[in-house]
């Protein structure tokens, strides 16, 4: 599937996350957007994704865990092609893992990037639904 | 045969000592604390939670585990480029029962009872096997291992079976011919018989 197809002239929230089943991320990350998404959908967003280099069969089974279907979208960039082309893909070897997403908050709106913010260390601040609300007016 | 590469997985075992629900936490395990001084069985697969690997190839080793550790082996391990956290839930998923308290082996205790669920998420393993395949027009997968099987005894390739005899880059189909289980037996029984 094309991104630009996928991402078309919606208005989208797109996380990203280091790794489906990684404690931060499934503890805190997508539970918080699985419960936003009402909100996000009432300020304007058509389609709130999760992208991951990981692959799709992953992504599903830890999607399912979380009742996430119908809600948050599973974007599985395993070949990190999307989010190398963000500069959003950083080489975590030293835990074991291949190259995976830095954690992140983006709002798009058709095609292009509005805002995108990264967090600065690992925990989980700046990218949660929390801290996009008030940018969302904006979109 | 060949030595196998000797690096470092990634683990993660129960520790008790953390606190929360999540009590874990991170243990480096080399080839060598797994395959030196042992005889092993090792299949390598693409991808936890795909659809040959969980419907076949992982319950194919699981239900032949004692059969084969009466063959001569000491252990079974299941090899994916995926990290610990994704082979843990793949394995619970699958139903494999969970190892809770015995250090036996060293992926334990946190990993499984029977067939031990072996992550290499950096690859590096599988590199050093010359087993390194990437998907990306086909799957999608990235990098991976190719799907074989091999018996290591004391680091060294006893036996292996490599499907499609090479590894095939972006490959469209998926062979699944000589590194199942049923195989597997077969060879270690004639091993067996000529001890």
């Amino acid at each position: 599937m094309d991104s630009a197809v996928f991402f078309g002239a919606k208005k989208v929230v797109l996380f990203g996350v280091p790794g489906a089943f990684t404690p931060t991320c499934s503890d805190h990350h997508l539970p918080a957007f699985v419960s936003a998404w009402p909100s996000l959908l009432g300020a304007g967003v058509d389609l709130v994704a999760c992208i991951a280099a990981q692959d799709v069969f992953v992504l599903r089974a830890w999607s399912e865990r979380h009742q996430a279907q119908g809600k948050v979208v599973m974007v599985g960039d395993a070949n990190g092609r999307l989010l190398r082309a963000m500069g959003l893909l950083v080489d975590a070897s030293s835990s074991g893992m291949g190259w995976r997403a830095r954690r992140f908050a983006m709002l798009l709106h058709d095609g292009e990037v509005r805002t995108v913010k990264v967090e600065p260390g690992r925990g989980l601040e700046v990218s949660t639904p929390t801290a996009l609300m008030p940018l969302l007016a904006r979109l | 045969g060949d030595t196998v590469p000797d690096v470092v997985f990634k683990c993660r075992v129960r520790d008790e000592s953390v606190p929360g629900p999540n009590p874990f936490s991170w243990k480096d395990v080399k080839s060598s604390d797994l395959f030196k001084g042992k005889r092993a069985v090792v299949f390598a697969l693409p991808g936890a939670f795909t659809p040959t690997c969980s419907s076949t190839h992982l319950p194919g080793y699981e239900k032949a585990y004692e059969e084969i550790k009466g063959l001569g082996v000491d252990d079974i391990y299941c090899l994916s480029v995926n990290d610990a956290f994704v082979m843990r839930q793949w394995g619970l998923h699958q139903g494999l029962a969970e190892e809770k308290s015995s250090k036996a082996n060293p992926l334990n205790p946190g990993n499984f009872q029977k067939v031990k669920l072996l992550p290499d998420g950096a690859c590096l393993f599988t590199r050093g096997m010359g087993m390194s395949c990437t998907w990306d027009s086909e799957r999608g997968f990235g990098e991976r291992s190719w799907r074989y099987s091999v018996v290591i005894n004391d680091m060294k390739i006893e036996k292996l079976f490599v499907e499609a005899g090479k590894v095939i880059q972006n490959s469209g189909p998926d062979p699944f011919e000589v590194s199942d289980a049923t195989t597997m037996v077969k060879y270690l029984q004639e091993a067996h018989s000529k001890k």
